[in-house]
């Protein structure tokens, strides 16, 4: 059953009243977020009909956006996704090095996710960080000026927040 | 500055708001620019680049590349369509576009009817210079929905799907999802058509300019022996049709973009729904009752027997134990022939129609205000106005292209729906009123408290247009509204915010439909949405007024031409003396001066002995009458009963002869749609063998009783029509041209959009109050039966199903349901799908449930489309107290699971 | 040092706190503005100030405010575009991140300008952590009272609301901004009518750059006469680089408009040179769009003047031998670089950011995306060089929005300059894909096949 808890539905509601009255589409993509994060890290159809029931707009108007922004997973991912720029900027500085580096250490390549379901790697566009190339999106924050070792010390750092939230 | 440009290096004048595309197709013509994303009843998109043109602001100056479709003309500038780069610039789009789409051109069903074809070789593709790259070609095929297919690999991505589907029907079913190169159109978030909540209108598949989206008659792209722009037979919308015809049958229709009714628009039934015409139980030969049994007989055999019969009974009681019931499926000539027929031939004002268990109350209530029976303005009239207000219709559901219309506007406008149930259009509109059924009165009478309260009367029109207001305002302010919220269930604050937004709308719009005509009150309150309409000066302009949606598409056209017991051809009262005379001379025939039965009257007269025979044409009375036992034994009692139809109905059943009758596509005539717009019914293929035209039969069995009467045929009939109705005055069939005209038509022809302008046909607008009184059905029945059933219709079928059931759109929609509220549904252990027994004072029915809150506690709503169902066992014959229009709306029932699982469902709570 | 106008403060510690930005003189436009000036004085401080939109295009701020129609009765929007995505470019988020203080009061004296009660920021999704300082930022300005109902007393009220994007270049256009605002795909908008006149739910909107909006603030303490003597020409004021590349010093920067393109590469005080001791070879100076531009034609212009970081000195030469200011997205390019990769790179990521509205551009990125890497393996033929210059030409000026002209020039300058180098992974494909090509031969700018 996907239902937003009392303190999320608030949330929602908060980021409704940033709208005028009867405008609550536009509060889509925030809302699609928090579900995202909520909901196992992918939009699944349920999670975006249900999107659509809270904002009560048609579902269709939920699946047509979601589609069209990259943030949102429309299958599900690894608990850490490792969204690496290939942009030029990044090229320049060896980002083409890292995300082979990260395919061969995880066994996996751009778009798939381990066979333990902890990580997922994904190639991504600029993400305005080209001073501080090469990097990569984890969860909120970014991580930059990769190089290997700062890899290997990402990929232990997750492993053990896995194991200690288990 | 001078509103000129130049196209070509010649000059020509543009209008406000022109943009280069129209501009230049005003002018040079339609095919100068090429264009793919465009389309005539889309607005503007920009996206296809193919009708790119140059545009320099001075002579031979530099010019800039800009899309036509949507870039304003500007004064002075120089337009040139085909410089050698911008012919340069399509081709490479184009090749473009072509890279990713199949060159399978000849196996395609668009093949030589396909724009991206025309468009390519008119930009002249003869190689694709790309290798061979990622594409779409490997998309599947869709051929799941009885009527919608779909191929996207064929796909250009113009968006005129989606938009025609935003804009046109409003349903928002088809949409672009993914981005890119990736951007495909998706069927709400399904493959099949058949999954999603399309509702098969087909604007997509007539946008598609390729084959991506077709219907299963190929219905764009067909090679057709010929085409005939005819009018469609279902609803009071009357959508133009371009009907195709390939060796003598009917392959296929499309709406066309020039009509001014429809706009290149039509419904599933009007576009999809044509096969019942030569289905295999059309009748194909007259049936006389020998020996208990209907068996087969020759026209010269059936016709002997009914000129015998009505002969007979004429002679040993009287005219007045004969009638006949006219149909408002009907032309307006076969109406009028046949209310002659009755009048004229056999001598009595035993005439009904089938208004009379729809529309009758507006049109008296109509009359009693403002002189006339008929809506006072238009549908363009949307375009003009500020505010809608939908009194018990479900335009969406039973007038598709109107509902849709109607749907568009309350996106985006100020709409007020009442309602019992949450309609599709009660999603959009800004206010809804959720009205227990039967209490549109004390509604009506909440809204016009408040304004009046508020002071937003237009005071002058009251003072300058009208009669009777300050005994009407006085009655008004001292009702209670807190007794009125109790009675309707409709919180009164949000009444008053209606009110006032109805109120200071500078124009204001009034749609209803048989929410409002079918209750006891009905005739009162189409004079309460009347008095609306004059309290606030919404009337006599465009933009405005009071507008019934006709239930069919020849309603308004059936009382017209004077299918009442109590007027004659062009409402004119037939106990008036002088009228009578009138009639008397123009037919030729001594004529009753008393008033006859309307429907409920003939079924009491038969039952009584007082009637004898009885002539139905085109109405299946057993099915959609109510209180169907009743009517069974009326017309079990008769000793003549004659039916003319297209299909062995329920009431043919019981007929001593039946008469197989031609349908619409068959025939020519005009049919009236509820915008008073008189438009010609072309006939498309020949009757099939065996069937004859409802006018011709009747003017054979004229000429058999001895009255001369010429063949059946619209002009010459039009032309006698035209001089015994005034507002026909000016009808002539070769004038009416490809979209009608709107009564009145004066002598000199000019037709009328708008109704009421600078005076009444009576005068004064007469405004009188009525108070909220409940009906005998809920006094009498209400303790015992506590539910409240109402009837109501879906998209997919028309009326008794009799035509819709014999085509695709059976499988669309397979049966009828139960609405029901998921408290009552949980109160009595009823899950979706269920069968629940619905009982009332006439009888039970059976009848499965579909628990949704578009109901509220209390309130059942059911179809009638199927015959099994039997709903009309459950109706009341209470009906309105002025015009006798049924009350099929309000019917007291209790519920309760059906046997069998139900008692097992108690045990377990039990346990 | 030139002079800062924006970043003068971002490192004095804890600016990004309320008090800290405060005592430092934070908030005196807004009490200027709200209780000395009326809206259309301070529109006019602006139009006076020369400050051109930061974004990319370079309109000037103040006429684009002037457009705004003003119907009775009808609500005016300011949208601060904050989705910054365009390669190369940082600078929005470097802003955001440690002085969000300032884009605040800039957008509180813009929203009075222009007469918004309700402003957005719409902010690109992969912000995340950027999102949460700007709520808090907005937070304690509306706890000190300069946010919310009848600010300073003088009637105005506003409110100010952070909008996440979710991925998608394309919403850094401003009707595609707006529809992604109102919830819907970020299609663009056909124009006419323009955000002034039918914007934000089809009322007036303005849409501005986050350092545009952050402009308005000393222009309005300090005068807008004052904010026009710096710089050169119609490049007024001070302009935030983000540089990027192969350089020493990579970072956010704050330029006045009147240093040479030569100083900004090599000086100390800002990208330190050319990283690892390499040679420069190119440079795109505004962000990924704009026309890349070899070593030579980078720090001279075509007349042999020496190229200046403004708005007109960029585009000297137009596209035959200059090129833009753009975003201020400065990519710069060591002797070991490949163009044509590079240039891939680019076309996928407009292949990638793409709506797919236009024909041109839907289809046109794909396949200059496909054929740009067919070169850069090897597999290219010399004809394809024909072929993308076409494609990039169908594409330009052809479409609804300028992602069209954004996706074509990156393609055209390098083959415009780089010619040779195309060339040379066609005929040299095995080479191509050992060594990289190296220094081009760029002496003068290379002939333009005509198509």
């Amino acid at each position: 059953m996907i239902q937003f808890s009392d303190e999320k539905l608030k949330e929602v509601q908060r980021i409704i009243g940033f709208y005028p009255e009867g405008k609550q589409k536009s509060a889509v993509l925030p809302v699609l977020h928090l579900a995202q994060q909520e909901f196992g890290g992918w939009l699944s159809v349920a999670t975006m009909d249900y999107v659509a029931s809270l904002l009560q707009i048609e579902p269709i108007e939920v699946y047509e956006v979601a589609t069209f922004f990259s943030m949102y997973n429309l299958k599900p991912v690894g608990k850490y996704m490792f969204e690496v720029c290939q942009t030029g900027p990044c090229m320049l500085n060896g980002s083409d090095n890292i995300i082979k580096y990260i395919g061969e250490k995880l066994g996996i390549k751009p778009g798939e996710t381990s066979a333990d379901g902890l990580f997922t790697l994904k190639t991504v566009e600029c993400m305005a960080a080209c001073g501080y190339a090469p990097m990569m999106q984890l969860g909120k924050h970014y991580r930059e000026h990769l190089t290997k070792e700062k890899v290997d010390a990402i990929i232990d750092e997750c492993r053990k927040n896995a194991e200690l939230n288990n | 500055m001078e509103r000129t440009a130049y196209i070509n290096d010649r000059l020509y004048p543009f209008e406000e708001g022109d943009t280069i595309l129209g501009f230049v197709k005003r002018h040079i013509g339609k095919e100068v620019i090429p264009t793919l994303c465009d389309a005539p009843n889309l607005d503007p998109f920009g996206s296809c680049r193919v009708c790119s043109v140059d545009v320099a602001l001075v002579k031979n100056g530099p010019a800039k590349v800009q899309a036509s479709c949507h870039t304003p003309v500007i004064a002075g500038s120089y337009i040139s369509t085909d410089s050698e780069r911008i012919t340069r610039l399509r081709r490479n789009i184009i090749e473009l576009v072509l890279t990713d789409h199949p060159l399978d051109c000849l196996t395609c069903e668009v093949n030589n009817n396909c724009e991206l074809q025309t468009v390519a070789a008119k930009v002249g593709i003869r190689d694709v210079r790309y290798p061979a790259g990622k594409n779409h070609l490997d998309k599947k095929k869709d051929l799941a929905h009885p009527y919608m297919t779909s191929d996207l690999s064929k796909c250009i991505n113009c968006f005129r799907c989606v938009r025609a589907c935003d804009e046109v029907q409003g349903e928002f079913v088809l949409s672009m999802a993914g981005r890119g190169f990736d951007s495909h159109i998706v069927k709400s978030y399904n493959d099949s058509f058949f999954d999603s909540d399309c509702v098969s209108c087909g604007a997509c598949a007539q946008a598609c300019p390729t084959s991506a989206i077709s219907d299963v008659f190929e219905s764009k792209s067909i090679i057709a022996d010929k085409k005939v722009r005819t009018i469609c037979t279902y609803c009071g919308v009357g959508c133009n049709l371009d009907v195709a015809v390939v060796n003598g049958k009917v392959k296929s229709i499309q709406a066309p973009y020039d009509a001014e009714v429809n706009e290149g628009h039509t419904c599933l039934k009007g576009r999809f729904a044509f096969s019942f015409y030569n289905h295999p139980d059309r009748l194909r030969t007259p049936l006389i009752r020998k020996n208990g049994e209907l068996v087969p007989a020759s026209w010269e055999e059936a016709y002997d027997f009914i000129v015998r019969q009505l002969t007979q009974i004429k002679n040993d009681f009287g005219p007045d134990y004969i009638a006949g019931i006219s149909s408002a499926r009907c032309t307006n000539e076969e109406n009028y022939l046949m209310q002659k027929f009755i009048r004229a031939v056999i001598g009595t004002n035993n005439i009904d129609s089938c208004a009379r268990v729809c529309h009758s109350p507006t049109a008296l209530g109509l009359q009693r205000t403002f002189g006339t029976g008929a809506a006072t303005n238009s549908i363009i009239d949307l375009e003009y106005t500020d505010c809608i207000m939908v009194i018990g219709a479900n335009p969406t559901d039973a007038h598709p292209v109107t509902g849709a219309k109607l749907k568009q506007f309350a996106i985006k406008g100020t709409s007020i729906v009442i309602d019992p149930r949450k309609t599709e259009l009660a999603k959009y509109a800004t206010y809804h009123l959720q009205l227990r059924p039967g209490t549109n009165v004390a509604v009506l009478n909440m809204l016009l408290y408040y304004i009046i309260r508020e002071g937003l009367e237009d005071n002058q029109f009251i003072a300058s247009r009208t009669e009777g207001y300050k005994e009407f305002k006085d009655h008004i302010l001292a009702m209670d509204m807190d007794e009125m919220e109790k009675i309707s269930g409709v919180d009164k604050h949000l009444a008053r915010q209606a009110a006032i937004a109805y109120a200071s709308a500078a124009n204001a719009m009034s749609f209803h439909g048989l929410g409002v005509t079918e209750h006891s009150q009905g005739t009162y309150t189409v004079m309460l949405i009347a008095d609306l309409a004059m309290i606030t000066g919404n009337i006599g302009k465009p933009g405005v007024g009071v507008n019934p949606l006709r239930g069919q598409n020849n309603v308004q056209g059936a009382a017209d031409m004077g299918c009442q017991p109590y007027q004659g051809a062009g409402y004119l009262d037939i106990t008036n003396a002088e009228n009578h005379h009138l009639y008397e001379d123009f037919y030729h025939a001594k004529l009753p001066l008393h008033v006859g039965y309307k429907i409920p009257q003939m079924y009491d007269a038969a039952l009584n002995g007082k009637l004898k025979a009885l002539w139905l044409m085109g109405e299946d009375n057993v099915q959609t009458d109510p209180n169907t036992q009743h009517v069974i034994s009326a017309l079990r009692k008769l000793d003549l009963l004659i039916v003319q139809e297209l299909f062995m109905t329920e009431t043919a059943k019981l007929a001593h002869v039946v008469l197989p009758a031609a349908s619409f596509l068959e025939k020519s005539g005009t049919f009236t749609n509820g915008e008073r717009r008189i438009q010609r019914v072309q006939k498309v293929v020949e009757p099939i063998e065996g069937t004859k035209v409802d006018g011709q039969i009747i003017v054979d069995i004229m000429n058999r009783m001895g009255y001369a009467q010429p063949d059946y045929d619209p002009a010459t009939m039009l032309e006698e029509i035209s001089k015994i109705v005034p507002f026909f005055a000016g009808v002539k069939w070769d004038e009416l041209g490809e979209n009608g005209k709107q009564w009145p038509v004066l002598p000199d022809g000019t037709d009328t959009e708008t109704l009421h302008i600078g005076s009444f046909k009576r005068g004064k607008g007469k405004f009188q109050s009525a108070d909220f009184i409940e009906t005998k059905e809920i006094v009498n029945h209400g303790k015992e039966f506590p539910y409240i059933l109402t009837t109501n219709r879906e998209l997919e079928h028309y009326n008794c199903g009799t035509m819709t059931r014999r085509t695709g759109n059976a499988l669309i929609v397979t049966d009828d349901v139960l609405m029901i509220n998921p408290a009552d549904a949980a109160g009595h252990l009823i899950r979706e799908g269920d069968m629940v027994c619905v009982i009332s004072a006439r009888g039970k029915i059976d009848v499965k449930a579909h628990i949704t809150d578009e109901v509220k506690a209390g309130i059942l709503s059911s179809t009638f489309h199927f015959p099994d169902i039997k709903m009309n066992d459950l109706t009341s014959d209470i009906s309105d107290s002025e015009a006798m229009c049924p009350e099929y709306k309000v019917v007291a029932v209790n519920i309760r699971k059906s046997k069998g699982k139900y008692k097992n469902e108690l045990n377990k709570v039990g346990e | 040092m030139g002079s800062k106008l924006l970043l003068d403060k971002v490192h004095i510690e804890n600016i990004r706190s309320y008090d800290v930005y405060r005592r430092e003189g934070g908030y005196r436009s807004v009490e200027k503005a709200i209780r000395s000036m009326n809206p259309v004085a301070v529109m006019e401080e602006v139009k006076k100030s020369g400050l051109r939109g930061r974004g990319g295009a370079g309109f000037p701020t103040g006429m684009k405010w002037s457009f705004l129609a003003k119907p009775e009765g009808v609500p005016r929007y300011l949208v601060c575009n904050a989705d910054e995505s365009e390669p190369g470019t940082f600078k929005d988020r470097y802003l955001m991140e440690f002085i969000p203080h300032l884009l605040i009061e800039g957008l509180i004296v813009s929203s009075y300008a222009i007469g918004s009660n309700r402003t957005y920021i719409y902010i690109r999704g992969e912000f995340k952590w950027i999102i949460d300082i700007l709520e808090q930022a907005i937070t304690e300005a509306k706890n000190n009272g300069w946010l919310g109902k009848n600010i300073l007393g003088s009637g105005f009220d506003c409110e100010i609301y952070v909008h996440s994007g979710a991925g998608a270049y394309i919403c850094g256009e401003e009707t595609a901004l707006l529809e992604s605002l109102e919830g819907k795909r970020g299609n663009p908008r056909i124009k006419p009518p323009f955000p002034a006149v039918r914007g934000l739910w089809d009322c007036p909107t303005v849409v501005n750059n986050v350092e545009t909006i952050a402009a308005v603030v000393p222009i309005i303490n300090d005068g807008g006469d004052n904010y026009a003597k710096i710089g050169t020409g119609k490049s007024t004021g001070t302009k935030l680089i983000s540089s990027c590349g192969n350089i020493k010093k990579p970072g956010v920067y704050e330029i006045e408009m009147s240093i040479s393109v030569e100083e900004f590469i090599y000086s100390d005080e800002y990208c330190g040179g050319i990283a690892n001791g390499r040679r420069l070879k190119a440079c795109i100076p505004g962000g990924s769009s704009v026309p890349i531009l070899p070593a030579n034609l980078l720090l001279k212009t075509a007349k042999g003047d020496s190229r200046m970081m403004t708005y007109e000195s960029l585009a000297d030469g137009g596209f035959q031998s200059g090129s833009m200011m753009g975003s201020g997205g400065f990519i710069v390019l060591d002797e070991d670089q490949c163009v044509v990769r590079h240039t891939y790179t680019l076309a996928r990521f407009y292949r990638h950011e793409s709506c797919g509205q236009c024909s041109p551009c839907r289809e046109g990125t794909g396949w200059m995306e496909k054929i740009l890497l067919n070169i850069e393996n090897g597999k290219g033929k010399m004809s394809d060089i024909d072929l993308l210059w076409d494609i990039q030409r169908k594409i330009e000026g052809n479409t609804i929005c300028p992602l069209g002209d954004a996706a074509a020039w990156p393609v055209a300058a390098a083959i415009r300059h780089f010619r040779d180098e195309f060339e040379w992974h066609i005929t040299n494909p095995d080479d191509a894909q050992r060594r990289n090509y190296g220094l081009a031969n760029y002496a003068e700018p290379l002939k333009v096949v005509a198509v």
